[in-house]
């Protein structure tokens, strides 16, 4: 079963007032969830072993190399 | 829950700053700067048919043979001619030279199919199937030095070949063969970037065959794009 986090939108607002960031799932290793195919349709998480993010579509998982870390 | 919603190349959303889509034609994560969608098209893919990859020809002495038998006995089309249903489909960047045939050797005289340059350093395109020169592609249909769609289709229900570019639903060649299928006999292996004239400089990606009409999936074929619209891995 694939248990996605919650996703929280953000709300940027001035500097005096708190800021809301979203938050996506984070997995220590892809292999924890890349067989998972009963994601929802569009699930974003990321992976730390591999530093990439993973979006489900339904039938495949789609992943974004990391260009650059700051 | 962690999800994007959705949007596509063809109808993205109205624009809101930090508005995060997933595009589903391009499979893409986009963003709206307020005025600009910020694309990051994706690297890589698990569990889908599609890569990251192409595959460059330098029209010297690149090329690929498939061997693929679509003759009368034992191929991978049906036995009879008029019962053959078929459909290829590739993006390519062609820049001269040859870009595909299927028949049964590289520089055959006597294809099934041929997709060729008008002169051997001609970079106008034509079409010989069903025994004949059927279709001399436009500028505007095959755009040398740009990614183009192509797609070849043949139903068996009315004996009609089809020749579709870039997407469009409206074929830009058409033709009923309800005799036999010309040299059928030599339709033993698909060249890509090489034939009649020689070796072609092209750049192939998500190279597909059916032994079925399909052309009523042309949109989401087609929306398999090369990877990150013209820089594919190579």
């Amino acid at each position: 079963m694939f248990l996605p986090a919650t996703f929280n939108l953000g709300v940027v607002g001035s500097p005096a007032e708190s800021i809301e960031f979203p938050v996506i799932e984070v997995y220590d290793t892809e292999a924890e969830f890349i067989s998972s195919t009963d994601a929802p349709d569009y699930t974003i998480v990321h992976a730390k072993d591999t530093d990439k993010l993973y979006v489900w579509d339904g039938s495949a998982w789609f992943l974004y190399i990391n260009d650059s870390t700051v | 829950m962690s999800t994007l919603t959705t949007h596509t190349t063809a109808s993205r959303d109205s624009h809101s700053i930090g508005l995060c889509k997933f595009n589903t034609t391009r499979k893409a994560i986009e963003v709206s700067d307020g005025t600009s969608w910020l694309v990051y098209d994706y690297d890589q893919a698990i569990g889908y048919a599609g890569n990251s990859y192409g595959v460059s020809y330098d029209g010297t002495d690149d090329y690929h043979e498939v061997a693929l038998d679509g003759t009368s006995t034992g191929g991978v089309l049906a036995s009879s001619d008029t019962d053959i249903e078929l459909t290829l489909s590739f993006w390519f960047n062609p820049s001269g030279g040859d870009i595909f045939g299927w028949q049964s050797t590289p520089a055959a005289s006597t294809p099934t199919i041929l997709f060729t340059p008008q002169s051997s350093a001609g970079t106008t395109y034509k079409i010989y199937y069903a025994g004949n020169y059927r279709h001399t592609f436009s500028s505007s249909e095959i755009v040398v030095g740009s990614w183009n769609h192509f797609m070849i289709t043949r139903t068996a229900s009315n004996n009609t070949w089809s020749i579709f570019c870039n997407g469009n639903s409206t074929p830009v060649d058409t033709y009923v063969q309800s005799g036999s299928l010309t040299s059928r006999v030599n339709m033993t292996n698909m060249y890509f970037s090489r034939a009649y004239y020689g070796y072609g400089q092209n750049v192939f990606d998500e190279i597909a065959f059916w032994n079925s009409d399909q052309s009523s999936n042309l949109s989401s074929i087609s929306a398999l794009l090369p990877h990150v619209h013209g820089s594919p891995q190579i």
